[in-house]
This record gives C-alpha cells, sequence and structure tokens, in this order.
C-alpha cells in the first residue's frame, strides 16, 4: 500500500510533537503505532482528594492495589517502582513483543498510545549551551523549538532566579506550583542559606512541571488533589493523549494502532517502506510512503534500526544517566502530617552545577511521599510488617524522596545488540549491556557525598540509598548519535536523518550524543519539532 | 486438591492476621473477599512447616509479633511474609483503617520522639528474638520424647 503521508511512527512524547508541527506545516501525517490501550475500566472519582478517598471510597483498593492486585509489589524497588495500577498498561506486552536480555541493564519502554508519557514525571528542563553543543544540538534552532514546545504543552515554573538555570529564556511560563509543608522546610531553610550554597554550585527552586498553575485553553489548574499517580483530572498534567487528541480533530492526521513496525528499508526509487506485524491478529504487511520519522524511543528506533541494516551495523551505543533514590528524613516534619492539599509529582528540584560551567549537572528531584502508600515502602524497613506500618505512620509525613541523576557519556562498555530470541513475535530480542567506568562510578560517588552533606545542611537527613540499577532512570538516548560523517551507518546527521537511508528521519532521543542529567523529555519534544521541520525542508 | 488455599482456611487466616495487625480490626466482607481473590491471582502456596507455623500463630497469636519480625531476615521471601504483607496492602485500602497508616492530626514533637524511640526498640528487639525463632523452628529440630 503506497501512502501520499509523512509517516510518523510512535505517539510518545516525540511522536505528537513531530506530528503536530507537520500538521502545522500543513502536511498529511499518518502515525504508526503500537498503541496498546488501557482495557480495564476503572472509574476513580479524581476530583476528590486523596485523604478524601482514603476516608471515604469504599472501592480505592481498585485503584491503589488494582483488581487483580498488581500494585501490591513482589520485589524490593526496581525500575518503574512508582508506576500504579491505573498506569501499568504502559509497559503491557513489552517483554512478549520487544524483549530485552541483559544482566546489568534493565530498561523500561512502552507499546502503549502515549509511549512512556503517559507515566512519566513531567519535570521540564532546558538544556543549557553547554550541554546542547555536547549533544550535538544546535543551540540556537533548540532554543526556539523549546519555547513552541513550552506553548503547546505549558510550564509552571520557577518565578525567582532558579528559572533562567532550568527554564532558560522561556515566557509564557505559569506560576509555580505551591510547596507542601515539608519541602518549604527546607526552601525556608535553602533561602536563609542561600550564598553559601550558591558559592558550592548548588541551587534549590521550584520544580519546572507540564502541569498547570492556571487554566490554559480546555485545560485546568491542578487542584492539589494528590491523585496525580492514578488520574489525569482536568487534564492539568500535559501527556501526549492530550496533544494526540487534539491531531485526531484535523482532517489530515490519521492515527493506526496495533502495529509493530519491525524494519525499515528505501524502495528503488528512494520512498520508504514499513514492515510490520499487526499486534493483534499477528498478521504482517507493509506500507509504502514518501517520509518517514521515527519517533519509537531511542531503544525502539535503534531495534528497528539494527534488523534493518541487515548486519552493517553490528552494534549500537546507549546513553542513560545513572539515577539513584534517596529517602531522606527531614525530622522537623516528625509529628506532622503532610498537607493535605498537594501534587504528587516532584516539589522542588535541586541543581548542582559540579564544575560551576552548567555541562556536568547533577539533578534531584524532591517528592514527598504519600499517594504511593505505606505498603510500598514496608519492603524497605528493615522491621516486621506490623511495627513497619506503626514506625511510617509517623514517619511518613517526614520522608523527602530524592531521585538523583547524573549526566551520562557514551563508552565502548554502554551498548545493544540484535540477538536471536525465538520466544519474541519478532524472533530477536535487544541485548543490553551498560557498564560505568570506574572514573564513572568514582565522580558519581563524590557528587553524591557533596550532595548528601548539603541535604544535612537542609535539616534532610538521608537514610539510604537505593538503586533501581542501570536503566532506571528512563531516560534513554544515543543509538544513533549524530555525526557528519557521510556512509557512517548508524548515525544520525545533525539535521536528524538517518545515514545510509533516504527520506529516513529520526525524531526521538536517538541521535543525543550527551545525555546530561536534567529531565530529557522536553528537549526530545524540541528536537522532534526541529527534525519534523527539516524533513519538510529537505528534499533528498 | 490444595487444602492450604480452601476458602474456609483463607477466612480464618485472613481473621487472624487483620487481628495481629490491629486489635480492633473487624473483618469485613470486603476485606475477606479481597484477601480470597488475593489468593487467585497470586500464586501464594504455603509450604508445610510455613503453614504449620501459620497455624501455631494462629492458635498462640502473641507469636505473629515475633514470626512477622523475624521473616523478615529468616525467611524474607516465604510465602508467609507475602500473606502478611499482601494482607497489610488491603487493610491499608480500606477506609476504616485509614488512621493506621497515616497520621492525621499533628501530634507533639517530644511525643512524637518518644514513641520512635519506644516502638523502635522495641521492634528491634522482635527482629533479634523472632529471628531466632523462626530459624529454630525451620532447622528442623526433632526433640526425642
Ligand atoms: C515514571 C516515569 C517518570 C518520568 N519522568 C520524567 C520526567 O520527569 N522528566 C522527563 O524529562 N522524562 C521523564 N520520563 C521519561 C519520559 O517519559 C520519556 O523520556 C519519554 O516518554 C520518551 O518519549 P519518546 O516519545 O521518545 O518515547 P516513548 O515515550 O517511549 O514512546 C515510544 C512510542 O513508540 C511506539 N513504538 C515503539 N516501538 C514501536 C514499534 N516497533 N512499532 C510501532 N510503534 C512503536 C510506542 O507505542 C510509543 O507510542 C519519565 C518516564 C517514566 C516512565
Amino acid at each position: 500500500m503506497y501512502i501520499d503521508s509523512y509517516v510518523v511512527i510512535g505517539s510518545g512524547p516525540s511522536g505528537v510533537m513531530a506530528a503536530s508541527t507537520l500538521i502545522e506545516q500543513g502536511k498529511k501525517v499518518i502515525m504508526l503505532d503500537a498503541g496498546i490501550t488501557e482495557n480495564k475500566n476503572t472509574t476513580i472519582p479524581a476530583d476528590e482528594n486523596f485523604i478524601y478517598l482514603r476516608k471515604n471510597d469504599f472501592q480505592q483498593h481498585k485503584y491503589f492495589i488494582g483488581e487483580e492486585f498488581e500494585g501490591i509489589p513482589s520485589d524490593k524497588i526496581k525500575v518503574g517502582a512508582q508506576l500504579t495500577p491505573t498506569r501499568s498498561y504502559m509497559i503491557k506486552d513489552t517483554d512478549k513483543l520487544i524483549p530485552v536480555v541483559s544482566d546489568n541493564f534493565t530498561p523500561m519502554e512502552s507499546l502503549s498510545c502515549g509511549g512512556l508519557g503517559i507515566g512519566w514525571g513531567l519535570g521540564c528542563y532546558v538544556y543549557s549551551n553547554n550541554e546542547l553543543k555536547l549533544a550535538g544540538l544546535d543551540a540556537d534552532s533548540m532554543g526556539k523549538a523549546y519555547q513552541v514546545i513550552s506553548n503547546r504543552i505549558r510550564i509552571s515554573g520557577p518565578d525567582d532566579d532558579f528559572c533562567k538555570l532550568v527554564l532558560g529564556n522561556l515566557y509564557n511560563i505559569h506560576p509555580p506550583l505551591k510547596y507542601d509543608n515539608n519541602i518549604s522546610i527546607l526552601i525556608d531553610k535553602y533561602k536563609k542559606n542561600k550564598n553559601k550554597f550558591n558559592s558550592k554550585g548548588l541551587y534549590l527552586g521550584s520544580p519546572s512541571l507540564a502541569m498547570l498553575s492556571e487554566d490554559y485553553a480546555n485545560r485546568y489548574k491542578t487542584k492539589y488533589n494528590d491523585m496525580d499517580f492514578y488520574s489525569d483530572y482536568g487534564k492539568s498534567a500535559w501527556r501526549p493523549y492530550i496533544t494526540l487528541e487534539k491531531l485526531k480533530k484535523n482532517s489530515n492526521f490519521t492515527y493506526v494502532g496495533n502495529i509493530l513496525v519491525t524494519t525499515i528499508e528505501n524502495t528503488d526509487n528512494n520512498q520508504v517502506k514499513i514492515n510490520y506485524i499487526n499486534i493483534v491478529d499477528k498478521s504482517t504487511g507493509e506500507i509504502i510512503c514518501s517520509k518517514l520519522l521515527l519517533a519509537c524511543g531511542a531503544l525502539g528506533s535503534a531495534r528497528i534500526v539494527l534488523r534493518s541494516a541487515k548486519g552493517k551495523i553490528k552494534r549500537l551505543p546507549i546513553l542513560c544517566n545513572p539515577y539513584s533514590y534517596m529517602p531522606c528524613f527531614n525530622i522537623k516534619m516528625l509529628g506532622k502530617p503532610l498537607s493535605y492539599d498537594k501534587t504528587s509529582m516532584a516539589q522542588a528540584m535541586l541543581i548542582y552545577d559540579t564544575d560551576g560551567t552548567e555541562t556536568e549537572i547533577v539533578s534531584l528531584a524532591f517528592y514527598t511521599y504519600r499517594s504511593l502508600m505505606t505498603f510500598r515502602m514496608i519492603e524497605e524497613v528493615p522491621l516486621g510488617i506490623k511495627d513497619s506500618i506503626k514506625l511510617l505512620k509517623l514517619l511518613q509525613s517526614g520522608f523527602v524522596i530524592a531521585g538523583i541523576h547524573h549526566p551520562d557519556f557514551p563508552s565502548k562498555n554502554k551498548y545493544l545488540e540484535l540477538i536471536d530470541f525465538p520466544d519474541s513475535i519478532t524472533s530477536d530480542a535487544l541485548s543490553a549491556h551498560y557498564k560505568l567506568n570506574s572514573d564513572e562510578e568514582k565522580k558519581i560517588r563524590k557528587h553524591e557525598k557533596t550532595v548528601k552533606r548539603y541535604l544535612r545542611k537542609l535539616g534532610c537527613y538521608p537514610v539510604k540509598k537505593l538503586s533501581p540499577g542501570a536503566g532506571g532512570s528512563i531516560h534513554y538516548a544515543g543509538t544513533l548519535p549524530f555525526s557528519q560523517n557521510e556512509d557512517e551507518y548508524g548515525t544520525t546527521y545533525p539535521d536528524g536523518s538517518l545515514n545510509g537511508f533516504k527520506n529516513i528521519y529520526i525524531a526521538d532521543g536517538s541521535g543525543f550524543k550527551y545525555l546530561p542529567a536534567k529531565g530529557i523529555t522536553f528537549s526530545l519534544m524540541a528536537n522532534a519539532h526541529n527534525v519534523a521541520l527539516n524533513s519538510t525542508k529537505n528534499e533528498q | 486438591m490444595d487444602i492450604s488455599n480452601s476458602e474456609d482456611l483463607l477466612l480464618e487466616e485472613a481473621y487472624s492476621i487483620g487481628k495481629y495487625f490491629f486489635k480492633d480490626y473487624k473483618m469485613t466482607t470486603a476485606i475477606a473477599n479481597q484477601y480470597v481473590s488475593l489468593h487467585r491471582y497470586r500464586q501464594i502456596f504455603l509450604s508445610k512447616k510455613e503453614q504449620s507455623l501459620l497455624n501455631l500463630c494462629i492458635k498462640y497469636p502473641f507469636l505473629f509479633s515475633y514470626v512477622d519480625s523475624g521473616l523478615k531476615y529468616a525467611k524474607p521471601k516465604s510465602a508467609l511474609s507475602q500473606k502478611l504483607f499482601c494482607m497489610a496492602a488491603i487493610l491499608e485500602t480500606t477506609p476504616e483503617n485509614f488512621d493506621k497508616f497515616l497520621l492525621d492530626k499533628q501530634m507533639p514533637f517530644i511525643i512524637a520522639v518518644l514513641n520512635f524511640i519506644l516502638d523502635g526498640f522495641w521492634a528491634v528487639c522482635k527482629v533479634i528474638a523472632g529471628y531466632i525463632f523462626v530459624k529454630t523452628y525451620f532447622l528442623d529440630i526433632k526433640i526425642k520424647k
């Protein structure tokens, strides 16, 4: 079948932004997507506050632990520990359809409509010029693209000097979201010692989140219900489905789900042939189009390119921010309940500019703990279950969970290969290898030591460090790194086109050559916008 | 037939475990149904040894506390600790037990500190005693009559 349209594969943040730009440019777009959707119909009275629901709703187990008890963890903290039953369809069937085999790398991928954006934490951060340069991205065009994306999704962010550090020169930013009582204590302490912190390169402030603090278009400001891990009430949090709903109203846009793209190739006249499997009836098929934008996530796109290269590429690199959680305790909260009104998302952000050049930043997102429930914490307490419940009741409101991201550079110990795997629908699997070298490990230890020292100065005492293991940051990039060299298979030209192929563009983070420790998704979306623009300019 | 997960036995367990967690626990139909259906979705089967340990706790409820604490280190992956853990999750999502899990009203700082120290100390003691008890129990020591 030939279709005279641009084809975008994937409906995650990158895919929907690439498609939006193409539509704005007057192009016809077909979005092909594995597109798994939620088939359970759990109703959450989401207009209500978490505490109210806990006290009153006799059906709450359906969304807090799930009708099939899928929300009760069967192991210690692992990748995606924060996924709740209502969001767990995000990773459905990935083990069967796109398996990853590894001893030391556990990524999270999605084949769902909306991709990993179904559960993303909404953190939006602009890369500094140095970070953009290292990533291989053009600062000028990214600057403009950040603004375009910000206007589409709307961000609430800091209204003080911290804003420059996390959101650069963006305008139209909504006022900051309010802190809960736990984080307010830390912020007050920080303000008193700001100069001391800043002189060491540490900055604390309001997080910049794709969550509305003011009504905008047909979306409503957050009600601080603390139900954000379970529902998207009022669409105050931006998720890909919001943009997808808008796209679907445009007559130039068509969405086709249930399509698992397996390989891509050029035809003799440089059109693009897409081979796929229908994930429902398992039938195979092909589509020919004039231009293709791949937005399957860095691992998803790598998988398709490795398979399509027919042995010309043996390995591809992979980047993923080293990540750990550090539960800390704010002593001043002992005996105090947490604010009734709060969001569940990050309450504050700490930026540690390790060398003062905004190049190798370490970032900490601070969450307070409540709506993910006590039972998810019990495993981590070194006591019996009954005693853990008792102590957690006393301590829970004082917990500050710091999620620490470190930057990631490519190395020969971080790579992907495609291996035979008869159990999967495509008869292959990604084999992932990820090992930090001793210098990287040393740097991480050193930076975490500094961060811990300053956390203590805020009255926030680190209790332990939990590591979901490599792959746990859920930020992936660098599988098809940017390169100017011609005929270098497995790389992407700076305009987003895939080396070795014609009319195929990479619209996700596969091109990034460096992965800063700030959330990647805002930059992915900005890059997707630029790649989409480039694809309309270049006639190959 | 697997007798360890028969409905009657499960209901008895649900009652005893709930009572162990909270003295004023009332087993509602909703909780009972959930505990039974949990065993349909999760394959939690006690070994013979675990079953007899649970029976012992049901008969002598004061033992629950030591078994719960002891299992944490002696047999952290045991089916029995899974049952206790899942029951805790079920209870947490019932309105009537809300205040057992979340602090609702402010407590004076000094009281909170004292609670923390005393409860914490007692909990650690139970882990030590429980560990010895559970380890000994699973050693399968036969006492000659
Ligand atoms: C719990 C959680 C919290 C997060 N928090 C943050 C945060 O605060 N800040 C941040 O910046 N990032 C965060 N992230 C990461 C963020 O979600 C991802 O960076 C982002 O979703 C990647 O977007 P993407 O569109 O490139 O890929 P994805 O979101 O992975 O989307 C891939 C899409 O491609 C489709 N697809 C894949 N393979 C195929 C195929 N072969 N055929 C057809 N379709 C295919 C999938 O169906 C999906 O629609 C978080 C993620 C999670 C899970």
